[in-house]
């Protein structure tokens, strides 16, 4: 799919076919868009357990909720807990098992040379006393990681791509460690769950966002950046922007789901005499 | 461009075209992307601000610069900051953004969402633990003064902010690429931009993008660990294993693309500097 139609076709999809299996195929090329993404000195903090839901029993799915997302876990097909590697600069410093700036291959394959400073004896001189060793005598620390929400994202629009819905939710860090084994310095982020969705392609519409000018600015943070309706317009015809929520027939299509589903909402409106 | 061959033809852009401005439709169309990138428990954390390199003076990009991000900082036109604001989950407290969810059929009954459960349960229970978890990370601010200590969040509270950074800043990434242009998330001294920017104590940050037209090509995919490596299936310590098979049918859809290096890579690299007289 053309990128910018991924990126406004993108929803918070909740209600999956259940029973439906997502191809293998489809999984991994979710986990190599992960991969494939942008990472701060080549490190991969970015980790993650895929689980089926078919595999687990109804009290190891029970473990994974948490108060803001429950039904998910009972509705998706699959689910990729995504954490961040609170040890993963250490191992990539000592262990160098893979090209790392430490190991010098950067340098010797020229992803990184000259032109910005950058040799052996710079790396050794100061990338590493200054950018890659400071803190790491105080062991794995958490506090989150924007890589790991990089990759994470990556893996969510390559799952719109492949035609499937898909929703980012918290997950009981405890829970998981217990039925899925993570280890303890894998810290949380959040559960890309999916499959095949049985919402609508609008899923209710866009969803609703802050005004523009308290998100988008210009030289100062007080200065919003300038909205060309032209652009937007344009943006319109290539399905980044997409018709806004709520859609007219969307609680219909949600009580409809919600009975197919036996969940709660479901009851039919009153009709009037 | 086609998603697949956007993840694929991203690649750290480090020489620009310095003299070729970037069009504000693009600029726009990128935070557009941005706007649209779904949020961390529905908190509006994010802030994405442009910054234009001739808005500055050259003693203030020098001033940006870090060991990793050198010559970058002169030769990019546009660095791009994506902030999470810290008080973006105590504005949340309120509900409304959550309300509205619910009015627009996003967040329905049958997941539990109502307004009675956001009050009850929600807000006290999920939110208000977020913001109010004893272990805590102090901001400090470097000055020409020294270090200057601002207010303090929970730790739980600047993981999740910086995740919503990572997710806008991938959604600004894979942008810039399908309208054309060189980026790079890169590290650069935060301390100039805070004040020139006019940056609240409360907005974090993490890599800047840098952005332009490249004056590079696009050369070889970066090296990565097998996948196997960072990826389990069913549980931990069993490896997800890679199928040549789909890998096949990502290189055809150029998803994967061949390695670095290069066997031209160096050359390349000996004439960029040439051209920007940096060293080869």
């Amino acid at each position: 799919m053309e990128f910018k139609r991924v990126v406004g076709s993108r929803r918070s999809v909740r209600y999956f076919e259940t029973e439906r299996p997502v191809e293998r195929a489809k999984v991994e090329t979710i986990l190599q868009a992960a991969r494939l993404a942008s990472r701060a000195m080549n490190v991969p903090w970015g980790k993650g357990i895929v689980a089926y839901r078919h595999e687990l029993t109804q009290d190891e799915r029970d473990a994974l909720k948490t108060p803001w997302a429950g039904v998910e876990f009972d509705l998706a097909p699959v689910y990729l807990l995504w954490y961040h590697d609170t040890d993963a600069r250490r191992v990539n410093l000592t262990e160098a098992r893979y090209p790392s700036v430490p190991s010098g291959v950067l340098q010797d394959i020229a992803v990184y040379g000259p032109p910005h400073g950058w040799s052996r004896k710079y790396v050794e001189r100061v990338i590493l006393p200054e950018v890659l060793t400071p803190g790491l005598e105080r062991g794995p620390a958490r506090g989150g990681n924007s890589d790991a929400g990089v990759s994470l994202a990556q893996a969510y629009l390559a799952a719109v791509d492949e035609g499937l819905g898909a929703c980012l939710v918290p997950f009981d860090e405890q829970g998981a460690r217990r039925v899925l084994g993570a280890p303890e310095y894998w810290e949380p982020v959040l559960a890309l769950v999916f499959g095949y969705s049985v919402e609508s392609p609008e899923a209710g519409g866009q969803r609703p966002r802050p005004p523009w000018e308290s998100v988008c600015f210009d030289g100062h943070a007080r200065t919003p950046f300038r909205r060309d309706p032209a652009v937007v317009a344009t943006l319109e015809a290539a399905g980044l922007i997409q018709e806004p929520a709520p859609i007219g027939w969307r609680a219909e299509e949600v009580r409809a789901l919600s009975r197919g589903f036996e969940l709660p909402g479901g009851e039919p409106p009153p009709r009037s005499a | 461009m086609e998603f697949k061959a956007v993840v694929g033809t991203r690649r750290s852009t480090r020489i620009w075209q310095p003299w070729r401005p970037v069009e504000e439709a693009k600029l726009q169309t990128i935070l557009e992307a941005v706007y649209r990138a779904p949020r961390v428990l529905e908190v509006d954390f994010v802030r994405a601000l442009v910054m234009r390199r001739d808005a500055l003076t050259h003693e203030q990009l020098l001033q940006l610069k870090t060991p990793t991000t050198t010559s970058q900082i002169e030769l990019c036109p546009i660095v791009l900051w994506v902030y999470a604001d810290l008080e973006a989950l105590g504005q949340a407290m309120e509900g409304a953004v959550l309300e509205e969810l619910i009015d627009a059929g996003a967040l329905n009954e049958s997941h539990g969402w109502t307004r009675e459960r956001v009050h009850a349960e929600i807000i006290p229970d999920v939110y208000r633990p977020i913001l109010e978890r004893e272990d805590r990370v102090p901001m400090q601010f470097r000055t020409p003064d020294g270090m200057r200590e601002g207010p303090s969040y929970s730790r739980e509270l600047v993981a999740l902010a910086r995740t919503a950074i990572g997710i806008a800043q991938a959604h600004a990434l894979l942008a810039a690429v399908d309208v054309g242009l060189g980026v790079q998330l890169s590290a650069i001294a935060p301390a100039v931009p805070k004040e020139i920017l006019g940056i609240p104590d409360s907005w974090i940050v993490s890599s800047p993008i840098l952005l332009g037209y490249s004056a590079e090509q696009p050369g070889g995919q970066r090296p990565r660990e097998p996948l196997e490596e960072s990826v389990c299936e069913g549980r931990f310590g069993r490896p997800f294993e890679s199928d040549p098979d789909v890998v096949e049918r990502l290189k055809q859809q150029q998803m994967i693309q061949d390695p670095q290096p290069t066997a031209w890579r160096r050359a390349e690299l000996r004439r960029l500097a040439r051209m920007f007289g940096l060293p080869e």
